[in-house]
């Protein structure tokens, strides 16, 4: 038996523990990551990649994530806020103004008023840095979940 | 001569000053003023530095979480022992910017010489295998460069000369100053730098790329190198002077970054 009991548990029976959206499948999911830190771009795109989505595109300030993010219209965005160039604040601005994708933010400012902005803005999702893929995975889930009840 | 009296609250009278000949309160002279604007704009700077240190602190705790994550997301069942370490020589090499950024001066600012200098010799010490010296010869002036950059090609410094290490023992063995490892920076034209490592292994095979062989190390420098320093990576071997393949090199070509003011 193995030593962690939730691994082998199937993918197919979800415990009576979890929540709806732990039963989500993001797979096959179109991604656009806007991060400006090599490290974390290269580990969400291995992470997210492992999990069975799609990288369309990465961008390392927010204009050339508007760019990208309008050109591919991903289902789902992951932005950070702190970015050269354009903000990523910003950037979710202009890109809802154009249309409504699940957008997370992805940011080290665990401020309120920040997070009250991106909710304001239409974020479906706010995650604070340092970001694990086991606490990153499930959030998307629960923000997908989210989007896709309002949306 | 009567002296002025002290004052021991902070109220609105902050920008006055008692003076009973004046008969009480009166405003303060200008120079008082411009003192109390000067001292409020330095606790904003400070204020804000600290805010800007503890946001560094953060990506840089978060950096060391990915790479650890990455090292246990290789597929394996349990991690060889030279992964730990590997991981142990980045979380090092992060701590080696924090080190100088702690002593040095301008605030939030780090000189990449010393930086590579004491690289160099904890990964010389690191690395060396019993009765085969490690060679590293450092060529670099004085480079001062902000934090995130210094951090990144630290983590980029780290990694190469680590690989040039390993080659050179595992094919050749140092031998002396003549196969030394080169490790360069300098300046060149258009505002822009360039790091140099040069090494006497067996260098790289044709159409070589970071990406093709699953060398998450090599992945991870090609990351910092396009994302984080705008620049470019090549990979080239070294020639003698019968053409043959003499080592490796590899460059990282990037824009100067501006320090904050």
């Amino acid at each position: 038996m193995p030593e962690d009991g939730s691994r082998s548990a199937s993918p197919n029976s979800p415990s009576p523990h979890e929540t709806p959206s732990e039963t989500i499948s993001l797979a096959g999911k179109r991604v656009v990551i806007c991060e400006d830190e090599g490290i974390l771009q290269m580990q969400l795109q291995r992470a997210l990649t492992r999990a069975g989505l799609k990288i369309v595109g990465t961008a390392n300030n927010g204009q050339t994530g508007v760019d990208i993010v309008l050109r591919e219209r991903p289902d789902i965005v992951l932005m950070d806020i702190r970015m050269p160039i354009m903000d990523g604040l910003e950037a979710s601005r202009r890109i809802f103004a154009v249309y409504s994708p699940c957008l997370v933010v992805l940011t080290a400012y665990a401020d309120e008023h920040y997070q009250q902005q991106a909710k304001e803005l239409g974020a479906s999702g706010y995650i604070i840095k340092p970001v694990t893929t086991d606490t990153l995975l499930p959030q998307l889930r629960e923000a997908w979940s989210s989007c896709r009840s309002e949306g | 001569m009567k002296k002025k009296q002290k004052r021991f609250s902070h109220t609105a009278r902050d920008i006055e000053e008692y003076e009973p000949s004046r008969g009480g309160w009166t405003p303060r002279e200008e120079p008082r003023c411009q003192g109390f604007a000067e001292r409020k704009r330095a606790e904003a700077q400070l204020t804000q530095a600290i805010r800007e240190v503890h946001h560094r602190v953060k990506n840089n705790l978060q950096a060391v979480s990915a790479l650890l994550e990455m090292q246990i997301d290789t597929g394996q069942e349990y991690l060889p022992v030279e992964s730990v370490r590997n991981s142990l020589r980045q979380i090092k090499a992060i701590a080696l910017v924090h080190d100088l950024l702690a002593h040095d001066r301008p605030i939030g600012a780090v000189d990449v010489a010393q930086v590579l200098s004491r690289l160099a010799g904890l990964l010389a010490a690191n690395l060396r295998m019993p009765g085969r010296p490690v060679a590293l010869c450092v060529e670099a002036e004085p480079t001062w460069m902000p934090t995130q950059t210094a951090t990144s090609l630290t983590l980029i410094a780290n990694e190469l000369i680590s690989n040039a290490i390993k080659h050179s023992m595992k094919e050749r063995g140092t031998r002396g100053r003549h196969d030394a490892i080169i490790i360069r920076l300098c300046r060149q034209e258009g505002e822009r730098m360039l790091l140099c490592v040069e090494d006497r292994g067996p260098g790289f095979p044709a159409g070589f790329h970071p990406g093709m062989h699953g060398h998450l190390g090599l992945e991870l420098v090609h990351s910092l190198v396009t994302i984080d320093l705008h620049g470019r990576i090549t990979f080239a071997n070294v020639l003698d002077r019968d053409g043959e393949c003499a080592g490796g090199r590899v460059q990282v070509c990037f824009p100067e970054q501006p320090l904050s003011p």
